[in-house]
This record gives structure tokens, sequence and C-alpha cells, in this order.
């Protein structure tokens, strides 16, 4: 990181001003006092930056620093590792600045989704698509005014599930009012036990919407997804957006075990109908047939990366940590590589 | 003459000092009862920036953080304190009479 400018006194408080460029080009510049995240100085003028928990968990307002000196918070949780914050990524919320810097957002200032808010709506189908996912799929009672990026996510507050937890949107916003979530099940968990036990068709859920800020980045002409597990909702939903786009697209998708994995069929629908989409699969146990053995990452290969290839993660932390070290051995440049660290619960 | 809709929430003794009391009036959204140094405040029970219920969260002073992610409001002007909450909570008028503390609606 360079250093910036020298900061500015204003009311006797020391300020330095953070430069935002997003994925569109659009740029905003914010004060942001001493004492005050990135986060705080932006939302303190209305500036559009994603972010839903500021508590260094969800992952949602991650930035790309590109110059400047920064002091990350680390005595809490923090959304990102060690060699993350060497490339550069910075949670705003936990971010504060010692000069001017530039932080480039991983979306577009236009058109932005519409801004997090409370839905409510029923369950249209539920069904399990292998013994530890459920597929779940809700209609809201209103979805005018909720637009949704593929790649964000929803919380879900189910009836006598104490706490709502967070499922990234499977869908696009094209089949709204419906919304489909992918749900692993965990031994134990509260909403597990909701899903295999109480819930059935015609409940009825709340739910915030839209929220995070995991998306595709609409310069890029080839698009490469890896996900482990359920972490194929948000990447199918960014696939799935990206019908007749022009740009190419593989998916590689991983399961531990094969009774784990699910939805090869629709894969195998969506691949067919989609000439410029290539899915492999690999289960690390149990492979047979065209599935391969190994993780979702031993799928990639060198040859898999063009100049402008922009890599997507979505899976448990050590398939994305796996899917980095493997991406940058290929030459995918950080910049070029967007996770979604979100982590849901049980 | 505008009439005033009295509805029975709780006794005044179900809300210690420093104490909150979640309650569900029909037809209405569950309505949180806080007490602040023996005055009685009634705010909306659902955090306006999740789906969180404030009365499992934490009362300190006049404050109430939410369980979710610890943002806070102010119980007695309903103003959002701290992140993630910008939204203010809604306030709502009460009225304490013979022990027993009223929702007054319009």
């Amino acid at each position: 990181m360079q250093h910036g400018h020298v900061g500015r006194k204003r009311g006797g408080y020391l300020m330095h001003r953070a430069r935002l460029i997003f994925q569109d080009g659009a740029e905003l510049s914010v004060p942001v006092e001493a004492g005050q995240t990135v986060l705080e100085g932006a939302l303190a003028v209305d500036a559009p930056l994603r972010y839903d928990c500021c508590t260094g968990s969800c992952g949602s307002c991650v930035v790309q620093c590109v110059d400047g000196t920064t002091v990350v918070d680390s005595t809490g949780k923090v959304p990102v590792n060690a060699d993350e914050l060497a490339e550069g990524l910075r949670p705003a919320c936990l971010t504060r600045l010692s000069s001017d810097a530039t932080f480039e957002m991983p979306y577009p200032l236009n058109a932005a989704p519409s801004l997090p808010a409370k839905h409510s709506g029923v369950i249209f189908n539920l069904r399990l698509a292998a013994p530890s996912v459920a597929l779940l799929t809700l209609k809201l009672d209103r979805a005018e005014g909720l637009t949704f990026q593929s790649g964000q996510y929803v919380r879900l507050a189910a009836p006598g599930v104490g706490e709502a937890r967070a499922y990234s949107i499977a869908s696009t916003a094209a089949e709204l009012p419906l919304i489909e979530l992918m749900i692993r099940l965990v031994p134990d968990g509260k909403m597990s036990r909701w899903v295999q036990d109480t819930a059935k068709v015609g409940d009825r859920v709340r739910l915030q919407a839209p929220l995070g800020s995991f998306g595709l980045d609409d310069r890029a002409h080839r698009h490469v997804f890896v996900a482990g597990g359920t972490g194929l909702a948000p990447v199918l939903s960014m696939i799935r957006s990206l019908r007749g786009r022009g740009a190419s697209a593989l998916l590689c998708f991983g399961c531990t075990r094969r009774q784990d994995l699910f939805y090869v069929e629709e894969l195998a629908a969506l691949a067919a109908s989609m000439p410029e989409l290539e899915v492999r699969i690999a289960v690390m146990e149990g492979a047979e047939g065209a599935l391969r053995s190994g993780t979702a990452v031993s799928l990639l290969d060198p040859t898999d990366f063009e100049s402008d290839t922009v890599c997507y993660l979505c899976g448990p932390p050590p398939m994305v940590d796996a899917a980095r070290k493997t991406l940058s051995a290929h030459g995918v440049p950080a910049g070029a590589i967007r996770a979604e660290r979100f982590q849901p619960g049980g | 003459m505008t009439l005033v809709d009295r509805r029975l929430l709780c006794e005044a003794g179900d809300v210690a000092p420093g104490g909150m009391l979640k309650i569900q009036p029909e037809g209405l959204d569950p309505i949180l009862v806080c007490n602040v140094d023996g005055k009685l405040y009634a705010v909306d029970d659902e955090c306006t920036h999740a789906i969180a219920s404030l009365s499992e969260g934490r009362l300190q002073g006049n404050i109430v953080f939410c369980p979710l992610h610890g943002g806070s409001f102010d119980v007695c002007s309903g103003k959002a304190k701290s992140l993630p909450c910008k939204q203010a909570l809604r306030t709502w008028p009460i009225e304490v009479a013979d022990g027993k503390v009223y929702l007054l609606l319009k």
C-alpha cells in the first residue's frame, strides 16, 4: 500500500477521505473521521456501501483497497484471512484510515438491487435433494419493489425457530415472487429440524432481503465458479443469469460423499440448454461414472483461464482457501477472485 | 373528540427496573416494555435491521442491544444508536393507571 495524502483537521478531528470506485466505474468520495470505520463514514453520508452484520462475520462489506494505509480491527472476528488481507481485501466495518485511501467495490453503483427490507411469504415447495440438503422454494406475498443481484442472500425466519438464518438465493430475480433456497441439513440444527420435522407447503415464513455483495463481474468474458455443497446456491443463480450474455462459464461443483451429491440432473439439463456452460462434478468418496474423484478445486485445470477470467468461490472456508491457492498457482490475479464468506448455520 | 383505545399490556410490577417484557397484543406486532430507572417505555420488539427479538437482547440504562448483531436503540426515543441499526424503532404511547400498563391506540 502506498501512503496517501496527509489527513486534514476538521473541527479538531483528523479526517481522511475514502474514494470508492464501483464496478461500473462510478466513483464517490466520502469523509472518514478519526475513529470512524470506512463503513461508518460511508453510511454517515448515505453512500450505498453494502453491509449486513457490522460485526466482522458476514463479509458483505468486504472491499478491495488499492491505495492508502489502513488499520483493520482484528480484536474480534475478521471475515478475511491473512492472505486476503495481504491482497488488499478489507472489511469496511472493521477498517479505519491512516491516510486517504481508494477502494474498489465488487458491485456496480447502478443498477443497484433494492435496499434490504422485510418480506413475508409461504412455502411453495419443499423437497429433499439429498439426505443432507433440502430445496426450499418460497413464494413472497409481495415482490413489488424487490430486486436482487444473483449471488445475494436472504435472512430467513421460520416459525418456532428462534434465530433467523442466512441462505443464498439459488433462483434469479426473473423468478420472483418465487425464491429458491438450498438448506444444508445438519444434526441438531434448529432450522434443519424445522425443515425436516415441521415445515410444509403453505406454512408462513418471514425473510429479510436482499443482502450481501457476492455477485458477477459483468466486465468479464469468462466466469469460473467453484462451489462446495450448498455453496452451489448463489453460483447457480449467477450462472442462470449469464444465459445468453455471450460469456463462457465453467462450474466445478463438489460434495464430500456420493450420497451428499444433489442437483446433478438439473445441472446436466442446465448445461444442455446453455452451450456456453461446462459443468464438472466431483465427490471425495464414492466417485463413479462421469463423477470425478476429488474436491471441487481439483477439477480446475491450468488451461481453464483466459486473460479476463473472473473466478467465484462459495463453500466451506477450507475449500475457499484451497481454491485461492490453486487459482494463484494458475496465475489468476487476486483481484479476479471473488469469494462468498458467509457460512450458514444449522 | 378523539377516542383513544386503551389496551392492557401488563401489570406495572411485571417489569422490574432495568428489565424488559415482550408482549404480543392481538392484531399488533410484538411490543417490548422496558423499565428505565423506574419509568416504563414501549417500543416495537423486532429490531429494524434484521429479524430478531430485542427482548432476547440486553437493556443497559435506556439502550437496548439487539441479540443478533449488537446494534442498539434508545428505548425512550426509539432512535438507532449504533450500527448496523439505522432506522428508528417505533415507540408506543403508554399509560400507567392503578398499577396496570395500557397501550394507547388512536
